[in-house]
């Protein structure tokens, strides 16, 4: 098992302490998804990988379980400190937004009796749903539109908010019948 | 006793859902919804999505919305079963595959997959919404709110954090001028 592991373009050290504070900044900067901060932090900031390397190991992290920059996480911790490099770097990642996590709940959990507070909540639960409609029709703005990719997000979008079908179920069938039909239209161009 | 019950249940629940997650935890809000509300009742619907709101003002990874959940669910103890069931076990196939990364990245099936994906992801994240929005929503100003959310985010590139203050905002007038009421 002692393969080379992927060659950076300056094969650099980075150091624990490095590591840390990175994926600790990482973290408080990440609104709405640590894509951005992540893409500051590791390509333009401190340089620990180039562009090409970046988009290359977030392709990969995406459709491995798990969260994308959670993955990314743990193979740059890796990649320079091995597995106590992920470890810190997940740690780094995940203590600040944890912990304000926490404050924000038990501040609404003490304030929730409050009918202003909780009409504050319910304005923000329905803008929160608005939110995720737009991500999903800019993330479609991204997709050919043709008539298969149309009919499978479709039928995902009936399945799962009508008749509430599992997601196992949805990957298993409609997920791997996609891609099923991407690889051979891959194969044909 | 029904607290272990909980907690074991949470475990179960983030665990399965990691190995099925893709496209972040968006994808991931119908399932959650489906075994939190649904299945267990460990919680009610407008509280599902009042975390889902929650979840949001909190800076870091989008898949913490489960630690919410499990604070809601069961304190403490909750969060951590929680956070520990999505962030563990993906993370060590993250560590066992990376040195196969310099394999992986030019394979042909990797763009297949990428390309197969996106649409049922954006499938998932609609039924996100709109599930979101069922369970927010119980009169038509709630809906106002969500259809002119999700436009306005549509055409304007602003901070979610913005957009959810505003609809705080909106919450509490439409409150105060007795349009809304609570439930």
């Amino acid at each position: 098992m002692d393969q080379t592991p992927p060659q950076s373009a300056a094969a650099r050290e980075v150091s624990l302490p490095e590591l840390f504070t990175g994926f600790l900044i990482i973290g408080l900067l990440g609104f709405g998804g640590l894509a951005m901060s992540a893409y500051y932090m590791i390509v333009e900031k401190r340089r620990w990988l180039d562009k090409k390397e970046f988009s290359e190991l977030f392709a990969i992290c995406s459709i491995l379980p798990g969260g994308n920059i959670m993955n990314c996480t743990i193979m740059i911790g890796a990649r320079y400190q091995g597995a106590l490099g992920s470890v810190v770097s997940m740690s780094a990642l995940l203590l600040m937004p944890l912990l304000i996590l926490i404050a924000v709940a038990m501040t609404y959990d003490h304030f929730s009796y409050l009918p202003d507070v909780r009409a504050a909540m319910a304005g923000a639960a329905s803008a929160a749903a608005g939110l995720i409609v737009a991500t999903a029709t800019k993330l479609g703005l991204g997709v050919v539109w043709r008539a298969a990719p149309i009919a499978f997000a479709l039928t995902t979008f009936v399945a799962v908010s009508f008749f509430r079908a599992p997601l196992w179920l949805v990957i298993v069938v409609i997920g791997s019948s996609s891609v099923l039909l991407a690889s051979r239209a891959g194969k044909r161009s | 006793m029904k607290d272990e019950d909980a907690l074991s249940g949470l475990l179960i629940i983030f665990i399965s859902s990691a190995f099925f997650s893709m496209g972040g935890a968006s994808t991931l809000i119908p399932e959650f919804h489906r075994q939190i509300v649904d299945l267990h009742g460990f919680m009610t619907s407008p509280d599902f999505a009042k975390t889902v709101a929650l979840a949001q003002i909190a800076p870091g990874p989008n898949m913490l919305i489960v630690s919410l959940i499990g604070w809601q669910v069961a304190g403490l103890p909750g969060l951590l079963v929680s956070t520990f069931a999505i962030v563990v076990p993906p993370s060590c196939i993250a560590y066992f595959s990376w040195r196969g990364m310099e394999r992986l990245k030019d394979a042909a099936w990797l763009r297949a997959v990428k390309v197969g994906l996106a649409p049922v992801v954006v499938g998932l994240m609609l039924a996100s919404g709109a599930i979101t929005a069922q369970a927010a929503n119980h009169d038509a100003i709630g809906y106002a709110l969500t259809l002119f959310t999700a436009l306005f985010t549509h055409f304007m590139k602003r901070n979610p954090l913005w957009v959810i203050g505003s609809g705080a905002l909106v919450g509490v007038l439409a409150y105060r001028t007795g349009l809304m009421s609570l439930v």
